[in-house]
């Protein structure tokens, strides 16, 4: 694995207007969906992105893919600026950074065919050589073999693994070298999301790819991902290997939300750390660090400054004000 | 550069498409009426030479003696004001309104259609401007202003069909743009903008397919309405006076005397193929919305079907027992195929304060079975076998009244999404004294105010959002506040079913642990209906593992998580990530639930099941009862006793 | 009564009811604003249809070769037509350019605002009477045809339809959605006619609004008599317009009683009645609330062919007329009157909507 920076986000910030506050107050306010994020993608790299809905995981997402206008910040692609690209740039660079999304229901055109649909990117880019052979080839990559079967389906025929199958195919298709996989198992059943979740791991052995695999679901990181990122209130507040992340977490909103996951244990019932109330309105994002209002241990200070990242190691960085030394 | 692939087969697709879309058509009779009907008229207004005993427009032999005559063998509907064959002016008549519908229908669907995309599509400035005018256009009343514009220019046939098709595109315009942005809020649209694919290349390829049957819907009702508004320009004296509409033909003998000399012949019969043309339209229409929008005609409140009980159960219920299921099969009967047995032959027990956890893939009956306990089945749902014994009382034999006296007040339910099971338009308060109302009798308004507001707090929820609506709550809340309302009768079971699906984790932990507490304070026996392995492990006492429709395995929690039997137990524990063991690698079942309408012969596990041999393909395994309270049904269980 | 350690949600919870209030008045002014805007745009193309289309006789008077300059110059000041048409136009059909620079007060265009703050529609070219005072005679007795239409209809179309959705898939359902059908397809006009032949041999009135000679008659024979007069047009009425909110109401009750909601309160132990009452009818009236609106034009249309019909003394009837006479000043005046009376009727509704429904106003 190399360890150069491949994909590199910094500052980034995404800000959508939400209108008046008041009948007859002129001031605008804004949603702070993705609040100053910076992370480091390598080669072949799998990174999970986990935050509870509202954390702006998604819109960091749609930013990343360029289907977003970020307000502040760079994304940096093997040394070259994509933060604001010309539509033929940026559609240059879509065959580099394929996305799979949650629902494979709604992410696949109910009238076209299978070949269709995987087709389809390849017409887009006005690739015409050998196109049946990468369509062929991307479908048995994506678990669909032998792809003769599926070609002349239509989506409702499949079933919900297959679906997801024929998405993370058409994404293939363009030979990319980062997939973006937003929540690509929660609407699947149990049985059916590892295999899903297998597929992506091994598609970076075999093809080496990149995958930002978005996730609300700590469990479900386990094995496959490198490195954590836990995000909150659109930052990312900690960030750090997997076994790091998982077994010595350090900031309090990760500790708590990897208390209440359930294990499937009768004879672990552990202690949770339950948080009350809800995740803040991004709109109002409380002072001070934005974790504080719902911090089991928060005292006097930490509504007043915003703490920064500590580095805990080389690869574990935390934002809380109690890691300060 | 458009390959062979693009080239060749939308035309075959169209075709298949087409052919499959009339094998769904061809069964809606009102559809299939109304398409003959129009046929029929069309037919008639091709062929009005052939088929019109008269000719229409020599009026030369006419006398005065042949005004309004009787409907007879040479005129079979009479004559007319000006001695014309009604007959024969009634099918020339045809090929003028039909005309006049089609073109400024036409017209209609092309502006409104256009206005419609690029406002729905393009959105932003040119939404807002395309949309206030339509909505100005809506609002003004179109006859008048028809009126208006055509006694200003000349009434003739061209200015009628521009008039009406001018004014008319108003609701296509709305119908189309709220479909476009229905379809571009879709998130394969997005994925085309993530592949790189352009804009002309996502309205062609990805909206106006989707977009295209609802604006044909409309078409069809555009042409209705544009040749009742062609009718009523004529008839008001502002058709074109050099052709013969049916309106026309109206405004003729009704401004001429039919009235008065009793002639309804010339008053019936033109009117009588606007309301042909117009039907026919309407059915065609209707029968086209419902194929390419199929609804279930079902709802809640249709009549259920009766209960039946082929064997008995066990009859003995042990002491303490709250709640005893035995046997129970329920099957959806669908007309013209044979019933799907979506539950079959599963049974469990409940006692005081205990916690049983209901586990199994979507699809699997989960639903069903506690839908079935209070005999809230959809109407094609029919339990055909089995007892349930509340109390001692059989829940399936009892009367409606009874039943309804136990509904919530014994038995209670927590259902999956709150913010549907909700009422949006009722405060949530109020739908909660509702249930204490019915009841517990003679209870005054403050006793149920102060009920209310107990509840509330109970839950965690301040009682001044009593009066507040379902959608100013958030998710959490919502849960909670349902959870209030299943509390309200102090019922001894409360069915959870996915209660804390589609939450946020953390949110999910605070609604299981005030579930957990309040079954501690309360003492009451739940059923937690779920998919979560994670959660049933911390939760529940006993677990009841369905797959398909039938019990797989049902045993205390801790010997379905460390020696499960069945083959389906083991492989959905290997399948689900456990955060103790992060490096673990996860394995998934392959293949997929059987459908209800398609199980497997033998075992319905049995084509996804590793360890599955000959007799599980043909056999329907049985229960076998492995230890006190351990039930697996699995071959491999019999042969390993 | 608290319980320790259950959470108290963080829903924006002091702030919501000067919210609610402060969203349900910009709700409030958004509608009007939106109504007096279209009103405005009405009174706008009211003018210039009767400007740039051909056709008025008054502008094709002043062009006649045969008038002398005195008469001509005489029916142009009689019609306003010395002014410039607004700015930078003398006349619009044909179109001749003219002083941009002219005191806009002096305009055709200003003229004819002004006159209509004043409620000054002009003179009927047919009777010589001002078109305020013909339409101001009539304009109660549309209200009344289309009140009582309304109405009933409504009532009617709401009762077929929740029984039809009630009783869903059974015979009762097959004849009110066949019948509803068949209602929609006839054309207004029509079905006056015949139901005017009907009338004609059982003795109903064939025209008008009163037996003449009546006003001398006591109140109670009066309204007796006008209620005789009413019956056929407001059967026309209604049965044309019942088909289509029977269908609506039955599919939006369909809609409704296929929610979890409903189940809900089946789970409850509700009965079936009280359901109906509590959980469904309201919900399922919102679509018909906005159909009501997006209906009201149409039932004008309906209006205006029963009153021809019925020889029925209304606004209707008074554009039949208008047309047939080429009594363009009365026809202005009627078209202008009945588009705002539609968009004040449209507000109405739209302010029912946010009152039947929660959701609207926090939007």
């Amino acid at each position: 694995m190399s360890t150069e920076k491949f994909l590199e986000v910094s500052g980034l910030k995404k800000y959508f207007d939400v209108g008046r506050s008041t009948l007859f107050s002129s001031q605008s306010r804004s949603l702070h969906a993705v609040d100053g994020v910076d992370f480091t993608l390598r080669h072949s790299e799998v990174i999970a992105l986990v935050g509870e809905s509202g954390c702006g995981k998604s819109t960091l997402a749609l930013l990343l893919m360029g289907l977003e206008d970020p307000t502040e910040g760079t994304v940096m692609y093997e040394g070259r600026d994509i933060t604001h690209l010309g539509d033929h740039q940026r559609k240059d660079l879509r065959r580099k950074i394929q996305m799979v999304f949650q629902d494979p229901y709604e992410s696949l055109n109910p009238t076209q065919t299978i070949e269709e649909i995987v087709t389809e990117p390849l017409a887009v880019h006005g690739l015409t050589h050998e196109r049946d052979e990468r369509v062929k080839k991307a479908m048995e990559d994506a678990g669909l073999k032998p792809a003769e079967v599926y070609l002349k389906r239509y989506p409702h025929e499949l079933s919900g693994g297959q679906r997801q199958r024929v998405v993370i195919a058409a994404a293939l298709v363009l030979e990319p070298e980062i997939i973006l996989a937003d929540e690509p198992v929660s609407m699947l059943d149990v049985s059916i999301r590892a295999e899903i979740i297998n597929l992506l791991a091994e598609l970076r052995i075999t093809r080496q790819i990149a995958v930002i695999f978005i996730t609300h679901d700590l469990g479900s990181v386990g094995f496959f991902a490198d490195r954590v990122a836990v995000m909150y209130l659109g930052r990312i507040v900690e960030i750090g290997t997997m076994l790091e992340v998982l077994e010595k977490p350090q900031h309090p909103y990760t500790k708590a939300l990897i208390s209440v996951i359930p294990v499937p244990n009768p004879r672990l019932r552990r202690e949770r750390i339950i948080l009350q109330g809800e995740t803040p309105n991004p709109i109002d994002i409380p002072t001070g660090c934005r974790f504080h209002p719902r911090c089991p241990v928060a005292f006097a200070t930490c509504n007043a400054s915003d703490p920064p990242m500590v580095t805990l190691s080389k690869t574990h960085q935390a934002a809380c004000l109690l890691l300060v030394k | 550069m458009q390959s062979t692939v693009q080239s060749t087969k939308p035309q075959n697709q169209l075709v298949s498409r087409f052919l499959g879309f009339w094998q769904v058509f061809r069964k809606n009779r009102s559809g299939l009426i109304g398409l003959g009907m129009l046929i029929l008229i069309i037919f008639v207004a091709v062929f009005a030479p052939l088929i019109a005993p008269h000719d229409s427009s020599s009026s030369a032999n006419v006398e005065i003696g042949d005004i309004y005559l009787q409907p007879s063998a040479t005129h079979w509907f009479g004559t007319d004001d000006a001695g014309q064959d009604v007959f024969s002016n009634f099918i020339f008549g045809a090929r003028v309104s039909l005309t006049v519908g089609f073109f400024a229908a036409f017209i209609s669907i092309i502006v409104g259609g256009i206005f419609g995309l690029v406002a729905g599509f393009f959105g932003g400035r040119w939404e807002n401007f395309l949309m206030r005018f339509t909505d100005i256009m809506l609002v003004i009343p179109d006859l008048p202003l028809m009126v208006v514009i055509v006694a200003l220019t000349k009434p003739a046939l061209l200015n009628i069909i521009f008039v009406i098709g001018l004014l008319g595109w108003t609701t296509t315009a709305r119908v189309v743009r709220s479909q476009t942005l229905a379809v571009k809020s879709r998130k394969f649209v997005l994925r085309a903008r993530a592949i790189g694919a352009g804009r002309g290349h996502i309205v062609a390829r990805h909206i106006l397919p989707l977009v295209m049957p609802i604006l044909v819907v409309q078409a069809v009702l555009v042409v209705s309405l544009a040749i009742l508004n062609e009718s009523a320009l004529s008839f008001l004296g502002l058709g074109d006076p050099t052709t013969l509409s049916w309106g026309q033909m109206l405004n003729y003998a009704f401004g001429r005397g039919a009235m008065s000399t009793g002639a309804w012949w010339a008053l019936v019969v033109p009117g009588f193929g606007i309301v042909w043309v117009v039907l026919g339209l309407t059915l065609l229409g209707q029968g086209l919305e419902k194929v390419l929008n199929p609804r279930l005609e079902t709802h809640h409140l249709m009549p259920g079907r009766p209960s039946v009980q082929k064997e008995a159960g066990w009859e003995v219920v042990k002491k303490g027992t709250l709640l005893e299921v035995q046997n129970l099969s329920i099957n959806y009967v669908n007309e013209g195929k044979p019933p799907a047995r979506a539950v079959e032959n599963v049974s469990f027990t409940l006692k005081e304060g205990e916690l049983i956890g209901l586990v199994g893939e979507s699809g699997c009956g989960k639903t069903t079975l506690m839908l079935a306990l209070l005999r809230l089945l959809p109407a094609a749902g029919q339990i055909v076998n089995g007892k349930v014994f509340f109390n001692g009382r059989d829940l399936v034999t009892l009367s409606d009244d009874e039943l309804n006296n136990i509904r919530w007040s014994g038995i209670s339910i927590v259902f999956q999404g709150a913010m549907n099971a909700l009422n949006p338009v009722r405060p949530v308060g109020e739908q909660i004294s509702e249930a204490i109302t019915r009841h517990l009798a003679n209870s005054s308004k403050e006793k149920v105010e102060a009920r209310v507001i107990e509840l509330l707090e109970l839950v965690g929820i301040a009682s001044d959002h009593k009066d507040h609506y379902p959608h100013q709550y958030s998710g959490g809340m919502r849960q909670r506040a349902m959870i209030a309302m299943a509390l309200a009768c102090n019922p001894q079971v409360i069915i959870a079913d996915e209660p804390t699906t589609a939450l946020d984790v953390m949110i999910q932990a605070q609604i299981l642990e005030l579930l957990d507490d309040l079954r501690k304070k309360l003492g009451l026996a739940v059923i937690f209906v779920t998919h979560d392995l994670g959660v049933v492990a911390e939760m529940c006492d006993k677990v009841l593992v369905m797959y398909g429709g039938v019990t797989a395995e049902y045993a205390d929690v801790d010997v379905i998580y460390n020696t499960p039997k069945h083959p389906y137990t083991q492989e959905l524990l290997k399948a689900f990530p456990d955060l103790t063991k992060p490096k673990k690698k996860l394995s998934s079942i392959p293949g997929y639930p059987p459908r209800l309408e398609a199980l497997p012969a033998g075992c319905r596990f049995a084509p996804r099941c590793p360890a599955a041999f000959e007799r599980c393909h043909v056999e329907q395994p049985s229960l076998h009862i492995l230890a006190d309270g351990h039930i697996a049904s699995c071959h491999i269980v019999e042969a390993s006793r | 009564m608290t319980t320790p350690g259950a959470a108290n949600d963080a829903a924006p919870g002091s702030t919501h009811q000067s919210e609610n209030l402060l969203n349900r008045l910009r709700y409030f002014l958004k509608k009007i604003g939106w109504a007096l805007s279209t009103i405005l745009f009405v009174l706008v193309l009211n003018f210039f249809l009767f400007r740039v289309l051909p056709g008025d006789p008054a502008r094709a008077g002043v062009h006649d070769p045969r008038l002398k300059k005195e008469s001509i110059e005489a029916l142009r000041v009689r019609f306003g037509l010395d002014k410039p048409v607004i700015n930078c136009f003398e006349s619009l059909n044909p179109v001749e350019f003219g002083s941009c620079s002219v005191n806009p007060l002096d305009t055709q265009f200003f003229i004819y605002l002004k006159n209509l703050l004043t409620g000054e529609l002009g003179i009927s070219y047919h009777t010589n009477r001002p078109v305020t005072e013909i339409l101001a005679e009539r304009l109660w007795n549309t209200v009344l045809l289309i009140g009582a239409g309304q109405i009933l209809s409504i009532l009617i179309g709401m009762a077929f339809g929740i029984f039809a959705a009630w009783k869903a898939r059974t015979s009762i359902d097959y004849a009110a959605v066949t019948s509803s059908l068949i209602a929609w397809s006839l054309p207004t006009f029509w079905l006056g006619i015949i139901l005017l032949f009907w009338g004609s041999a059982n003795g109903f009135p064939l025209a008008g609004k009163a037996t003449p000679g009546m006003s001398s008659m006591p109140l109670l024979q009066q309204w007796g008599d006008i209620a005789h007069h009413m019956f056929l047009p407001t059967l026309t009425y209604t049965i044309v317009y019942m088909g289509e909110y029977t269908l609506i109401m039955r599919s939006s009750l369909m809609d409704v009683l296929s929610e979890d909601y409903i189940l809900t309160a089946k789970a409850k132990g509700l009965s079936t009645f009280q359901i109906l009452k509590d959980h469904a009818l309201k919900n399922a009236m919102l679509p018909l609330v906005t159909v009501i609106a997006i209906n009201l034009g149409f039932t004008v249309a309906g209006a205006i062919q029963i009153e021809t019909v019925f020889s029925w003394p209304g606004l209707g009837i008074a554009v039949y007329e208008a047309v047939g006479r080429r009594d363009f000043p009365l026809l202005q005046g009627a078209f202008l009157l009945i588009a705002v009376a539609v968009i004040l009727a449209n507000l109405i509704a739209d302010l029912t909507y946010a009152y039947l429904d929660p959701r609207v106003q926090t939007e």
